[in-house]
């Protein structure tokens, strides 16, 4: 769905409470943006594929280093370099993170990140046998309350890095929250609006659409005095959540329904006395 | 008449037409609105169905390794593997990934093979994408032996998930995607659309009342049915212990000290 038609879709289902009039494109929009992030954080965990985006980072433009652990020597006298760079202010959580460089013999290697504690971070790297040395690589990502990004520190050989390698690049994939989507468009053309520009909203998988436009409303039907108009609302948002809760119920059920049995075996239930009265029971 | 065959898209606006008659006029009414509305509609009663029919709401397409999977993607079903041979893959978590297709570490006995293909579901530039092993990802120049790359074909094959019917792909003489039992409800919901344009307080009301009470009763019976099929299949299911309490009576065997 892009903006105009959320927007479109949003003012037909208000003037079913006859408030339509009451509220402009922009305040929508408002509300709109806030029930595309509400909506993700309450379904990411029962459709985590759905939010899962990636991105590649080239190391050998990265010149932040960790002043806390670079340099660092593990038990074996190994030298890292750790990096530390900013993640995407959309990110929730990372999900994979890979790391390639080509070697002289243009092998392209592709070793995981490892993520540890933020506690561990620094015992890991000294690590005789579990530090970076090992075919994973160790890193570790934190929150700043400073400027409210998150932040990923991570550590390689310092030979790998020292040596050069023809590109030396790094995978992200992780879970994002979708980010505001904008109505205007100041820095192209003025203070015009310009919604064909960022309507492409593919974030929201399609079948979620109608979740995010009841929350939508249910946070317009908020800013009113219309008690029964709310309460019809709710009444709708709660048979969708009804209906999501119930999917995942029913998805885990008949998991469970494909094992022979879901009792605990006791000796109560055991077969003892043989196979002649196990079969008369029908159990076989 | 009693049309034979199945609904098509221009019926159901029919019906939204006579239900609605009162209130249309020769200002209000518009076939492109409600075209749009219907779709709209059958999309949010798709959602709806989704659990009752499992089965019903379904989409095939053609993907290899790294496709960007459509919009209207809402879970897997299932991906059959064509190409170079057939052989059904088997969905794991993207964290597993890693673990199964990387050329040097992937696992000894349970990695992704021609035979034994595997997929998952992550994400690029905010598209979901379908991830297929084994395949040719970072493999350069010759590996040190005794390691081998993938030298076979790439994986081609059809998956089929589970989807809600896409704006483009529906006009006015398309068929009903969706059940036809379930025909009803798309007709009230159009039809709730399309009073609120029109706007008709009592009736909208009532119509509104009844969409979301007939709602509720056909999830009340599901709901219903299914709590007696999974009570049936506890009732049926008993436990059998995977090994005999017969004593040992070959000559040499182990005597059985599990009881």
């Amino acid at each position: 769905m892009t903006i105009q038609q959320y927007l479109d879709e949003i003012k037909l289902r208000l003037l079913r409470f006859q408030v339509s009039s009451q509220f402009d494109d922009l305040k929508i929009l408002t509300f709109l943006n806030q029930a595309r992030q509400t909506i993700t954080l309450q379904v990411i965990d029962i459709y985590p594929d759905l939010f899962v985006t990636s991105l590649k980072y080239n190391l050998k433009n990265i010149q932040t280093f960790d002043p806390l652990t670079n340099g660092l020597q593990d038990l074996n006298g190994n030298l890292i370099t750790a990096y530390l760079i900013r993640l995407p202010a959309e990110l929730y959580k990372p999900i994979e993170i890979w790391v390639f460089w080509e070697t002289e013999d243009g092998i392209t290697e592709w070793r995981q990140l490892r993520l540890v504690s933020k506690k561990e971070y620094y015992f890991t790297l000294k690590h005789s046998f579990n530090s970076t040395q090992t075919p994973t690589f160790v890193g570790t990502y934190w929150h700043s309350v400073e400027d409210g990004f998150y932040y990923l520190s991570f550590a390689l050989p310092k030979t790998l890095v020292d040596s050069n390698p023809s590109k030396l690049e790094m995978d992200i994939y992780y879970y994002y929250i979708p980010m505001p989507l904008e109505l205007y468009n100041d820095s192209i053309s003025g203070p015009q609006v310009l919604p064909s520009i960022f309507d492409d909203e593919i974030i929201i998988p399609s079948f979620l659409e109608e979740l995010v436009i009841q929350q939508t409303i249910l946070y317009l039907l908020t800013t009113i005095d219309q008690a029964n108009a709310l309460q019809r609302c709710k009444d709708e948002l709660e048979i969708f959540w009804n209906i999501i809760n119930f999917n995942k119920e029913i998805s885990n059920l008949r998991k469970r329904s494909l094992l022979p049995s879901k009792k605990n075996i006791t000796a109560s239930n055991l077969p003892v006395i043989g196979i002649e009265q196990s079969s008369s029971n029908g159990n076989q | 008449m009693i049309p034979y065959r199945k609904t098509l898209i221009r019926d159901i606006m029919d019906e939204v037409v006579l239900r609605a008659r009162n209130f249309i006029n020769f200002y209000n009414y518009d076939s492109e609105f409600l075209l749009t509305q219907v779709i709209q509609s059958i999309r949010t009663t798709g959602f709806h169905l989704l659990p009752f029919r499992v089965w019903a709401l379904t989409k095939q397409i053609p993907v290899t390794h790294r496709t960007t999977l459509p919009l209207d993607f809402i879970s897997p079903i299932r991906l059959i593997i064509q190409e170079p041979k057939l052989a059904e893959a088997r969905l794991v978590d993207f964290r597993e990934y890693y673990q199964l297709a990387n050329w040097r570490y992937q696992h000894s006995w349970n990695k992704s093979t021609e035979l034994n293909p595997i997929y998952c579901i992550t994400g690029v530039s905010h598209n979901k994408v379908i991830f297929i092993a084994p395949n040719n990802d970072y493999q350069t120049g010759t590996p040190p032996p005794p390691l081998k790359y993938y030298t076979g074909a790439p994986l081609q094959g059809i998956l089929e998930y589970h989807s809600v019917p896409n704006y483009n792909d529906l006009n006015e003489n398309s068929y009903l995607p969706l059940p036809e039992e379930f025909k009803e409800l798309v007709i009230l919901e159009t039809t709730i659309r399309f009073l609120s344009k029109v706007t008709d307080n009592y009736y909208l009301l009532n119509l509104h009342k009844n969409l979301v009470e007939k709602k509720t009763k056909l999830w009340d019976e599901y709901v219903k049915k299914l709590q007696s099929e999974y009570k049936e299949m506890d009732e049926f299911t008993e436990p059998i212990p995977p090994f005999s309490t017969q004593p040992a009576v070959v000559p040499g065997e182990l005597p059985n000290r599990l009881i």
